[in-house]
This record gives C-alpha cells, sequence and structure tokens, in this order.
C-alpha cells in the first residue's frame, strides 16, 4: 500500500530525513520507535504534505500514486491520515460542523454522494461508543480550549469517522491518562481491517501492549536503522537507544 | 465649487414638491448653496488621509428619476436610488416623503448635520438633496422579537447616478426594536448618501444590523446614533467595500449605564475601500461600550479603520473596549487600522488595540490534512475570524449575512 524508498528531506536548511525506507502491506501495524528529534514528525510532515518541508531524494507511493505529488486534501481524500502530535486549535470553526465538512470534501473529490446531516450524526453517535468524548467538545471550535488528552482524543475521533486507508498516529499515546490510552487503542484497533494500514509513532510500549503492532522499526538521525517484531520494542524498553547505535556501530566495524 | 462633481449637482436640484413645508425648501436651498462653495476634501485632510475621492471629483452623475419601487417583498419598507415605498411596516414606519408631503412635517424631522453647522460636501449633499428615507419613531414600551427589514438599492444601472436617503430613527422609553438596514450592491458610478439620525430614549434597546454588499458607486454614510441613560445599542455593520464605502460613526453615550455593543467586518475584495471614522463619546458615568472591528482585505482592497474613544470630563466608571484585527490576503491590499483613546475621568477601564496577520497557516494545513480544499479551508478560517466581531450573536442578520457571503459551494 505504501512504499517509501531512500527518502530525503530537509527543513530549514537542515537534512532531517536521509534515505529512509518503509513499506507498509494492507493489513499491517507498524510502530516506529526513535530518539526526540530523529526526524518521526518529519516523516508524518512530508507523508500528509505540510508546507515547509522539500524532499530532495526518494519517493513515496501510496496504492500505485506518487503520494508527493499530491495537495494535502488530495491525499486525505486517498485515504491518509495523520493524528498529529500538536494537533492544531481553531476557534470559531465548530468541531462537528469541520468534521462534516472533512468528510463531505473527501467523499466529493472520490466521487460519492455527501452525507446528510441525520446521517452524519449517526455515524458520530455509533463512533461515540468506542471513544467517548463529551458532548460539548463537539459543539465547541476545533480543540479550542481542549486539554491535551482531549485534543489526542479528538484526533482518534476524526480517523474513526474519515475512516481513512492509512493512518500515522503521532505521539498519539503521549500525554493521555490510562483509561483516555485505552480508548485511543480501542478506536485504533476496531478500525483495523485486512484493507487499513496503520503507522504508530510513539516512545513508550504501553500502546503497543494494547495495539499490537506486526512491525517495530527503529528511526535514528533520519534512517531506519532496526526493524522488527514487537519483541524489539520491549528490547528497546529495556536497553534504551543507545543499545540500538552500539549495535550499528558494532555493524559498522565488522 | 471646484469640481464636476459640485458643478453637476448644483445644476439638478429638481423643484419641491407639493405639500412641503416652507422649512424644508429653504433648508435644501441653503445646503445646495453650502454644496456649491464648499472645499472638496483632499488627502491632506486627516479624515481622508488613507481615502481617495479623486475619481468621484471628475464624475457627473445624473439625478434618478423617481421610479416609485414596485416590489417590497418581505421587507418592512425599501428604498431604491433614494424614493422609497412602504411594505409590510408598523404604523410608527412612515417615509420621510410621506411626512413632508403631508404638509404637517415640522422642523423637528429635519435629520442631524444640517448643511448649516459646519458639514462637509457630502452632508450638504444630502442635505439639498435627500427627499426620504425611514422615519421611524417606535412607541415607548414596544416590544418585537422579529427583525424589520429596510432594503435599499440603486438604480440598478450602468450609468453614473446619484441618490440621497435621510433616515431618522427614534425608541421612546424602554422600547426594543429589531432593524435590518439591508444594503444591495450599488452597480454604476456615482454618489449615494446616506444620513441616520438616530436617539435611543431611556432604557430602550436598539439592535441595529447594517449590511452594504460591495458596490461600485461611491457610498457615503453619515449615522449618529445618542442613548440616553440605561439604554443599549448592538450594532452589527458589515460591509464589503464600494469606491469608496465611507462612513462616519458617531456614538453618545449621553446617559448614565449605557450599554453599547458594536460589531463590524469589512470583506473587501477588488480595488474596493471601506473606511470607517468610529467617535465613541462616553458622556456620562458608568457606561460600558465593546467595539469589535475585523478587516479582511484581499486583492488590491483598502481597509481604514480609525476609532476614537472619548472618555469625557466625569464619566468615571466607564468601562471601554476597542479592538481591530485585520486579516490581509494579498501583498497589495492595504489596512490602516489606529484606535485611539482620550481620556478625561477617573476610574475608568480601557483597552485598546490593533492586529494586522494572515490566515493561519497551522489552521489550513489541519484542514487540508481532512480533506477540506484550500478555498473551502481559507472560507471557513475567515468566516471563523471575521464572526469574532458578532460574538455571541450568530443568528443576527449581519453574521448570517457573512456566513451566506462565505458559502463555498
Ligand atoms: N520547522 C523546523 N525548523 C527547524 N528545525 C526543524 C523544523 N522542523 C523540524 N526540525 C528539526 O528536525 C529534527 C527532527 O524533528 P522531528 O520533529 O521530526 O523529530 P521527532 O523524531 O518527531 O522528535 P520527537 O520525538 O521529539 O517528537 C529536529 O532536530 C527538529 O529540531
Ligand atoms: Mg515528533
Amino acid at each position: 500500500m505504501l512504499t517509501i524508498d531512500n527518502l530525503h528531506a530537509r527543513t530549514a536548511g537542515k537534512d532531517i530525513l536521509k534515505g529512509l525506507d518503509l513499506k507498509v502491506g494492507a493489513g499491517e501495524v507498524h510502530a516506529i520507535m526513535g530518539p526526540n528529534g530523529s526526524g518521526k514528525s518529519t516523516l508524518a510532515s512530508v507523508l500528509s504534505g505540510r508546507d515547509g518541508y522539500e524532499v530532495t531524494a526518494g519517493s513515496v507511493r501510496f496504492n500505485g500514486q506518487d503520494l508527493l505529488e499530491l495537495e494535502p486534501e488530495e491525499r486525505a481524500a486517498a485515504g491518509v491520515f495523520l493524528a498529529l502530535q500538536y494537533p492544531v486549535e481553531i476557534p470559531g470553526v465548530n468541531n462537528t460542523y469541520f468534521l462534516r465538512a472533512a468528510l463531505n470534501a473527501q467523499r466529493r473529490s472520490r466521487g460519492e454522494a455527501e452525507i446528510d446531516s441525520v446521517e452524519f450524526l449517526r455515524l458520530v453517535r455509533e463512533k461515540l461508543k468506542v471513544l467517548s468524548l463529551p458532548d460539548d467538545l463537539l459543539k465547541r471550535g476545533v480543540n479550542s480550549g481542549f486539554s491535551g488528552g482531549e485534543k489526542k482524543r479528538n484526533e482518534i475521533f476524526q480517523m474513526a469517522v474519515l475512516e481513512p486507508a492509512l493512518a500515522i498516529l503521532d505521539e498519539t499515546d503521549s500525554g493521555l491518562d490510562i483509561d483516555a490510552l485505552r480508548q485511543v487503542a480501542d478506536g485504533v484497533n476496531a478500525l483495523r481491517s485486512p484493507e487499513r494500514g496503520f503507522i504508530v509513532i510513539t516512545h513508550y510500549q504501553r500502546l503497543l501492549d494494547y495495539i499490537q503492532p506486526d512491525f517495530v522499526h527503529v528511526l535514528v538521525d533520519g534512517r531506519i536503522v532496526e526493524s522488527g517484531d514487537r519483541t524489539l520494542a520491549r528490547e528497546l524498553e529495556a536497553h534504551g537507544y543507545g543499545w540500538v547505535a552500539e549495535r550499528h556501530l558494532a555493524d559498522a566495524g565488522a | 465649487m471646484d469640481t464636476v462633481l459640485q458643478q453637476t449637482l448644483a445644476a439638478q436640484l429638481p423643484p419641491p414638491s407639493a405639500g412641503w413645508p416652507a422649512w424644508f425648501i429653504e433648508r435644501r436651498q441653503r445646503a445646495l448653496d453650502a454644496l456649491v462653495s464648499a472645499r472638496w476634501p483632499q488627502r491632506k485632510d486627516e479624515a481622508w488621509k488613507y481615502t481617495s475621492l479623486h475619481e468621484l471629483a471628475q464624475q457627473a452623475p445624473q439625478v434618478v428619476q423617481a421610479a416609485v419601487p414596485a416590489a417590497v417583498d418581505d421587507a418592512a419598507m425599501v428604498f431604491v436610488a433614494g424614493q422609497g415605498a412602504v411594505g409590510n411596516a408598523p404604523p410608527f414606519m412612515r417615509r420621510l416623503a410621506d411626512a413632508l408631503a403631508s404638509g404637517q412635517a415640522g422642523q423637528a424631522l429635519a435629520p442631524a448635520t444640517p448643511a448649516a453647522e459646519g458639514g462637509d460636501v457630502f452632508d450638504h449633499a444630502n442635505a439639498a438633496f435627500a427627499s426620504d428615507g425611514a422615519l421611524i419613531d417606535v412607541p415607548a414600551g414596544y416590544v418585537d422579537d422579529d427583525w424589520f427589514r429596510i432594503h435599499i438599492r440603486g438604480a440598478g444601472q450602468a450609468a453614473s447616478t446619484h441618490w440621497h436617503l435621510a433616515h431618522r430613527i427614534q425608541l421612546g422609553e424602554g422600547a426594543n426594536l429589531r432593524l435590518h438596514l439591508d444594503q444591495e450592491a450599488l452597480s454604476g458610478s456615482g454618489l449615494a448618501t446616506i444620513v441616520s439620525d438616530i436617539r435611543v430614549a431611556r432604557g430602550a434597546h436598539l439592535e441595529l444590523a447594517w449590511t452594504r454588499a460591495a458596490g461600485d458607486m461611491a457610498s457615503i454614510a453619515r449615522t449618529r446614533i445618542e442613548l440616553e441613560a440605561d439604554a443599549r445599542l448592538t450594532l452589527h455593520v458589515l460591509d464589503a467595500g464600494a469606491s469608496p464605502s465611507r462612513h462616519d460613526l458617531t456614538v453618545v453615550l449621553a446617559g448614565e449605564n449605557v450599554q453599547s455593543d458594536v460589531g463590524g467586518v469589512f470583506m473587501l475584495e477588488g480595488r474596493r475601500v471601506a473606511d470607517l471614522q468610529f467617535d465613541l463619546r462616553h458622556d456620562s458615568p458608568n457606561a460600558s461600550s465593546n467595539t469589535t472591528w475585523r478587516a479582511i482585505a484581499n486583492e488590491r482592497s483598502r481597509a481604514v479603520f480609525n476609532g476614537h474613544i472619548n472618555v469625557a470630563k466625569g464619566a468615571d466608571g466607564t468601562d471601554a473596549q476597542l479592538g481591530c484585527k485585520s486579516l490581509l490576503g494579498s501583498v497589495q491590499a492595504e489596512v490602516d487600522a489606529k484606535p485611539v483613546l482620550e481620556i478625561y475621568a477617573d476610574d475608568v477601564k480601557c483597552a485598546h488595540g490593533a492586529t494586522v496577520g494572515q490566515l493561519d497557516a497551522q489552521a489550513l494545513f489541519y484542514l487540508r490534512s481532512r480533506g477540506i480544499g484550500l478555498d473551502q479551508a481559507r472560507s471557513m478560517l475567515t468566516r471563523a475570524f471575521a464572526a469574532e466581531a458578532f460574538g455571541e450573536r450568530q443568528d443576527s442578520p449581519a453574521a448570517l449575512r457573512l456566513a451566506q457571503w462565505l458559502e463555498v459551494a
């Protein structure tokens, strides 16, 4: 579904991604771990088409399309969703209105019929069963005055409603209390299916206990330096990133 | 008489209509004389620093032959190029023209800013030519939740025309009135002036929404609102600009405990100009005022916000807030915002500020990352920005019209 090949990207005059390779197949959950500043959010930004990132080499293909050629909204319509590490507050744009506008914009660009408000409300109710969000949050401005955890839950709620083909979660677990973490994981698991892929960026093993990944990758200095199954996450938790770096120095020396 | 426009107008004063009282005929003749000798405003005048009248000065607009409007739709009144018709209106809403024709019109009906009192060329033009407008005298204690709409249109032709309206609106003690001045696009070139004299008696509440669609005429409005003790004003203005759209708005908080909430939005495209000269006078103690303006200037348009608050000696306990935020949609657009406070009283709480910025790139990306196209994302953010001017009152005609304008297919 997603093939990232030798991706190099820079921002603010600084090379961040330095030859990143990653393949995500339909139905797979990939976890990406790595030290602060290694380029995880940069990867997420490049995949979702945020301004200010220049791809200097490499390619990204998504379901047969050149993903990097598409505008952010086209990527969304093609099925890419990014749960941001720092969701943006947009006061004055009603949360529910926004979400319906997003869903309908995606539907229009896929040539599907728009969803009417009754149907939409039904959909929202159904999704809220897994992921409880207080009613007043739905009526407020997008993320406006939300707590950190509420913002993260709102991201997953949006994901649940938009039902993307590929969801990228950038540290959605950071700052969540134990119950919210559970809900977020439930939200992801409810969406897991043979057609859908996930990239879960996290620093913590705990989320991966709930969302069991098929693959775990370690991103260091703009490259994936180590990949494995979910036992890799445990090893990282036990030994830290220094352990990976040392192994690579050893590899390089060998 | 230094401009083509003044010369043209001077030669055009229509003869008096039947029934007009002598004082009115005299007044318009005096105004015409004043119009002829008035100095044409220049960019070097402080009040016209940012708005050029150069093009208007060269125009030779014609008086529109009175075609009394037939269709009134759901409006209480309709005015087409300065001539009105009464529609579905309560008895206290009349036309100035009818009052004048009845022969019973006393001097008190004459709107303020008479030509004699040192007005400028537009005041004189209005006093000379305006013979119609809304004459509203709301009885004390009147309450109605419905909005009355006054529909204002131009001649609807590409030609160069001029027309003038004079409104006089009074609310009796404790009365409530919701009034929507709904001004359509003024096409063609030329000059439209609208002078409004509004008085709100003790304990009364006026909610006034004034929507002005984008126009190509010079649209000059002069509005004076005076509030007695315990009165309330909720004023919403939505202006898409003209060539130029100029509004000199004076709000006088004459009595104690007055509350004034003024919210306004400029939504400008093309080369249109909207210029507000706002003058708020806190003349009595314990009044509070909140003025929130939002200017959106796209393409080569220009927004001018000159907000002046004066807190007079003795107006202790005043609470005055004044803010103007602007969004520049292009490098060729321009915003000139200048809030000024002058305080001569004690125990006063005042705040004022002006900012100019652009749409938030993070917010734009966020919306787009969810599938919303660039244009729609922009208009959603623009609407959110502008709607702040109307605060909690998102159901007012100005807020609803704004939403309509920004609706993206
Ligand atoms: N706009 C920017 N301007 C300057 N430097 C930037 C910018 N965006 C990212 N960087 C730098 O790029 C590097 C990678 O940042 P990125 O956010 O991708 O890291 P990360 O792996 O997500 O880290 P974390 O675990 O802390 O979230 C960092 O050194 C960061 O400072
Ligand atoms: Mg990050």
